[in-house]
């Protein structure tokens, strides 16, 4: 996870920290793949190098804060028009649950399990894990509308689409999380995987109602 | 529809049960723009003049912005327009949230409500279904557990409900039509005509979608506007973080943050009640309406002391200096106490801080006697009677009866002397900014068309705070006094732009906080997302004209109402009064000065200078030559008929 202070010529394929050429672990016969160290241990250790390097891996990952959600519904709309190109509170892939006497607001969408229960559960193979990216994808000419991933899903991130047969899912706008980039509170964000840990910690201690909130910023408790 | 108006209207006639639907043609966006300027189309073609506004012939419109439902800067605004109980004049009332989406999605512009049943009921949306349903079971109950009711009538959590509090079922003066729970369609009393309809409720539910008329092209403006109000830092940082509070913070420095019912405009210790402290101390969660960059709401709740517990939506600068400063009281948390307690019942809140604030002064003059306010000694500041105030008020119980008629009413009804204490105009109780202290609050106070009220015309860049605010100011008012608030000269220019902005906004259904607020959504940004969205070319010139056309067809109900230019002022403190003390001691606003300026402001609308009413060739300029007829039926007295009729070949 070190960046380094020289020019950059290249990043990290796995946590996308700039790298120059000095700091970079290639890995030989792969040319074109860079880590840098400690990216690049972790993946020997736990084996996963060879892998890794058979496929793209999308090194980020959606947060979700639902202590900094205003409940302005941005993200349903930028994400119902890139399904439909028409806005809509639902036919998107996100929803955002209010809770209106005490103003919360959670957005709900897709986690892209490593281990699927809506894959696990759909009859016809509609829903598939997928092999490249680790995104969880629907096939729409396969899916006959059971709605059983909506009700296997652990999270609530599935939703059927009104009146038709399909059920939306997040497909990470392939790469530019549409949603993250119209979110202006940074409810949802779209980051280093890595840095992801370190977060979910950070709003863990935040929601601490005894800690007074010096680390800058958000005063909110979950 | 092809565009992103839903092209369809609910028509509902309570009295007959009646429901219809009808069809909006496109010539009605392009004349009146959508939401507001509809709305008063709709009020001047269906409005029979002089009528009680609570009689069943009144007619509730409620209408979503044109480009709602859409990722346009913060589209979220539903305007609900009515003849009001408070002012007997037009009125609008805008009020964000999610309902304007849901109405959109679900395929309706708006509700067209007249009649009045006999028995409760709420109407139900749900796509093409729309049923009147029986709410007995609701009746009674506040907007929280209201909300509650509805949502599990309709078996759908994510319904959206605008409804009405006791205060409204109780026909006080000012109740608000509320949306969300906590955000209110807040002035004029509307809630009031919904509770003599005794419509308790409107639930919304809308699985379709909007889709613009060139999506791709819309979908990249849009984005563009956005990033163009979230690029301005300080000032979007200063409303996620404080929302409006700050603004009450500064008015108290330079001295025009109206204290004791307008006595003064400054007091102690008021940074207790605003920005910093507040989010410190009270406030849990940012909240926002739909498609919002600004997300100015915020969630609060009190943990400690005698108000544990109260917890709401807000409050905002209004809100801290009415429960705080008007009533002489600087205690946060009893601000967020009384907020709640007028969000539960569905109160505005200037309204009854004003009557309330009103009482006090008679109190404190002793023309009220603890005898006639039912025991209560209502000292500055003595928080225990305000909230039991509030409950009489909203329950039209004892005192509260005479309050629930507004500041005009309860003067009427304590006495002649009282009068000079309601700080009213119009009907309608002034906002929390003292205009004697800056001339383009003063002159939009005097001539909004539904009162005094800083929601039809608020001049932001007259302070200057930036050098880029400058600019526009002095551009707008024509010399280089546009940011010196105190110079009158160009101020009715910038008001008039101001004022065709703000239509444009309510129209589009675009927050003011995205468009006059930080002044970055520009009129070159609503017209192209207006015809790229609808797919009615205008252009820039064509769409302000709209706008022209609707604040003149707004007067001209107002003048079929019965309003005159004598009525285009202030009230008498306000024009007699210099300010007592604190920074801005001493400054007042000469009844001549504001006369120069109304002047000045028909002269630049292009109405009677004498007579505030619309020439006919203004009329014919603005294609409303069809309504000149029945507008000069209805002038009132005969004596100002003719001075009218010179006026009009004067013009």
């Amino acid at each position: 996870m070190s960046g380094c202070k020289k020019r950059a010529s290249g990043e990290c394929e796995y946590c996308g920290l700039p790298l120059c050429e000095e700091h970079a672990s290639k890995i030989a016969n792969q040319g074109e793949d860079w880590y840098c160290r400690e990216c690049f241990l972790f993946l020997s250790v736990s084996g996963r190098v060879e892998r890794r390097l058979a496929r793209k891996v999308i090194p980020k990952v959606l947060v979700v804060d639902p202590g900094k959600c205003t409940g302005c519904r941005n993200c349903q709309l930028v994400c119902s028009f890139r399904f439909q190109r028409a806005y809509s509170y639902s036919d998107g892939a996100i929803r955002v649950r209010k809770f209106e006497p005490t103003c919360l607001n959670v957005p709900l969408l897709c986690e892209h399990c490593v281990d699927p229960e809506c894959v696990r559960v759909c009859p016809t193979e509609a829903l598939r894990k997928d092999r490249e990216t680790g995104m969880v994808i629907m096939l729409p000419e396969e899916c006959t509308g059971c709605m059983s991933c909506v009700e296997a899903c652990p999270f609530g991130a599935i939703f059927p689409r009104p009146g038709g047969k399909l059920v939306a899912l997040c497909d990470l706008c392939q790469g530019d999380p549409q949603c993250a980039a119209s979110c202006e509170p940074k409810a949802i964000e779209w980051v280093n995987k890595f840095e992801a840990g370190e977060r979910k910690k950070v709003v863990l201690v935040r929601s601490r109602p005894t800690i007074p909130d010096t680390l800058g910023g958000h005063h909110g408790r979950v | 529809m092809d565009g992103c108006s839903a092209g369809q209207m609910i028509w509902i006639d309570l009295g007959k049960g009646k429901i219809w639907k009808e069809q909006v043609d496109l010539k009605m966006f392009r004349d009146y723009v959508g939401g507001r300027g509809v709305n008063a189309k709709i009020l001047w073609e269906n409005l029979k003049p002089g009528l009680d506004p609570l009689s069943p012939e009144n007619v509730l419109v409620i209408s979503a912005g044109t480009l709602c439902g859409t990722i346009a800067p913060g589209a979220s605004e539903l305007t609900v327009t009515s003849k009001s109980p408070l002012t007997g004049l037009y009125f609008k009332t805008t009020v964000g949230g999610h309902f304007a989406n849901e109405l959109k999605f679900a395929g309706y512009d708006g509700i067209v409500i007249t009649g009045a049943s006999l028995t409760p009921v709420y109407l139900s949306i749900k796509n093409q279904a729309v049923t009147i349903k029986d709410a007995v079971g609701i009746w009674g109950k506040d907007l929280r557990e209201t909300d509650k009711a509805v949502k599990e009538k309709e078996r759908d959590s994510d319904t959206n409900v605008i409804a009405i509090g006791p205060a409204g079922e109780n026909l006080v003066r000012f109740a608000v039509v509320s949306s969300n729970i906590y955000r209110s369609a807040s002035r004029g009393g509307l809630g009031a005509v919904m509770g003599y309809k005794k419509l308790k409720a409107i639930a919304v539910r809308g699985t379709g979608s909007i889709s613009c008329s060139e999506p791709d092209k819309f979908h990249r403006v849009a984005l563009e506007s956005r990033r163009r109000v979230r690029e301005d830092e300080f000032s979007w940082r200063r409303k996620y973080l404080f929302g409006t509070q700050r603004g009450l913070l500064t008015a108290n420095e330079v001295g025009v943050n109206p204290t004791r019912n307008f006595q003064t405009g400054y007091m102690e210790g008021v940074e207790k009640i605003g920005g910093e402290y507040i989010r410190e101390k009270f406030v849990v969660r940012e909240t926002g309406c739909s498609a919002c960059v600004m997300h100015c709401g915020k969630f609060t709740s009190v943990e400690e002391g005698p108000y544990q517990g109260s917890s709401s939506e807000g409050p905002q600068w209004e809100t801290l200096s009415d429960w705080g400063p008007r009533i002489g009281s600087v205690d946060p948390a009893f601000v967020i106490r009384a907020n709640e307690l007028c969000n539960l019942y569905g109160m505005d809140v200037s309204s009854s801080a004003s009557v309330v604030a009103m009482a006090m002064e008679l109190y404190e003059k002793g023309m009220l006697s603890e005898a006639e306010t039912d025991g209560l000694s209502l000292e500055w500041g003595n928080r225990e009677a305000v909230e039991s105030l509030l409950k009489k008020i909203a329950f039209r119980d004892g005192f509260g009866d005479i309050l629930a008629e507004g500041a005009r009413g309860a003067a009427d009804k304590i006495g002649p002397q009282a009068s000079y204490y309601a700080i009213q105009e119009k009907g309608l109780e002034l906002t929390a900014v003292d205009p004697r202290a800056t001339m383009p609050y003063a002159l939009g106070f005097a001539i909004g068309s539904r009162g005094p009220d800083h929601l039809t015309s608020e001049v932001m860049c007259q302070y200057g705070s930036t050098p880029e605010l400058v600019k526009i100011a002095n551009r707008l008012a024509g010399n280089q006094d546009g940011a010196k608030p105190l110079v009158p000269s160009g101020k009715a220019r910038m008001v008039k732009w101001h004022e065709e902005m703000a239509c444009l906004s309510d129209s589009l259904g675009i927050c003011f906080f995205h468009t006059l607020s930080s002044y970055r959504v520009d009129l070159k940004a609503m017209t192209d997302m207006f015809s790229l969205g609808t797919g009615i070319p205008l252009t820039k010139k064509e769409l302000l004209r709209s706008a022209e056309r609707v604040i003149t067809l707004e007067r001209a109900i107002n003048l079929r109402e019965g309003i005159t230019h004598e009525m285009d002022t202030l009230p008498q403190r306000v024009l007699e009064e210099p300010i007592k003390d604190g920074p801005a001691k001493g400054l007042a606003l000469p009844r001549t000065v504001l006369e120069q300026m109304v002047k000045e402001y028909y002269r630049l609308r292009g109405w009677n200078t004498r007579t505030g009413v619309p020439t006919s060739k203004t009329l014919k300029r603005l294609g409303l030559k069809d309504i000149g007829p029945q507008l000069r039926r209805y002038l009132k007295p005969p004596e100002k008929q003719v001075l009218l009729v010179k006026g009009y070949r004067e013009g």
